[in-house]
């Protein structure tokens, strides 16, 4: 049977590994990176990094000028 | 220098040039990202591929020269008194640059026409992360068909 290692790098013996708790937390790091053009938020976590942008609505509105 | 619609690509729709611009699904839209070195005037920028839009795309990674394929839509938006350019949310995997500029054209015309840019308002740094864009509540932009 092969080595087991444990997080320390330490040879763990069958029986040891059992009681090594296994699993963790994931961590999650939001950052807001907004303008006032867009909705910007980088989230990092243990599965990376996404950037989600959502820039706001342009509104092209018209201007009537009576009498140009 | 804020988001623009391209009024070239207005003009050749309509004379007689006939810019057959198609959102049916028949033709491909791309979706192109440039850094915030452009300088974009209104009154001249007319595709992807001619100035300014020739210069300042991103690279590298998942980035594909060309940018992004989507689907838009451009539809009376009920109620509003005005029409809207929609799309679903456009995702880029691996993106490993600067933008701040987002060109959309129709990739399927062979001049590459451009029809609206979106500006960020500042230059985003991407590395290596997956890019979601998500139109706006309302779209990515809208016209009043009559003054408010």
């Amino acid at each position: 049977m092969g080595k087991i290692f444990d997080d320390d790098g330490k040879v763990r013996d069958r029986d040891a590994l059992l009681s090594i708790t296994i699993g963790g937390r994931t961590t999650s790091k939001t950052t807001d990176l907004s303008t006032e053009r867009a909705s910007i938020t980088r989230v990092e976590d243990d599965h990376g990094s996404t950037l989600n942008i959502q820039p706001r609505t342009v509104d092209f509105d018209l201007v009537e000028r009576i009498g140009d | 220098m804020g988001s623009m619609l391209c009024l070239k690509t207005f003009e050749d729709v309509f004379d007689a040039t006939q810019l057959a611009m198609d959102t049916s699904g028949a033709h491909t839209w791309k979706m192109a990202l440039f850094d915030d070195s452009l300088v974009i005037d209104p009154e001249t920028f007319t595709a992807y591929g001619v100035a300014p839009f020739n210069a300042g795309e991103a690279s590298g990674g998942g980035y594909s020269a060309g940018g992004q394929s989507f689907t838009p839509t451009l539809a009376i938006q009920s109620g509003t008194q005005r029409i809207r350019w929609n799309s679903a949310l456009i995702s880029i995997a691996n993106v490993t640059d600067d933008f701040r500029y987002l060109l959309h054209y129709d990739d399927t015309l062979a001049g590459n026409n451009a029809l609206f840019v979106c500006d960020l308002g500042a230059e985003v740094s991407a590395v290596a992360e997956t890019v979601n864009f998500t139109p706006g509540a309302n779209g990515w932009w809208r016209i009043r068909g009559v003054r408010a």
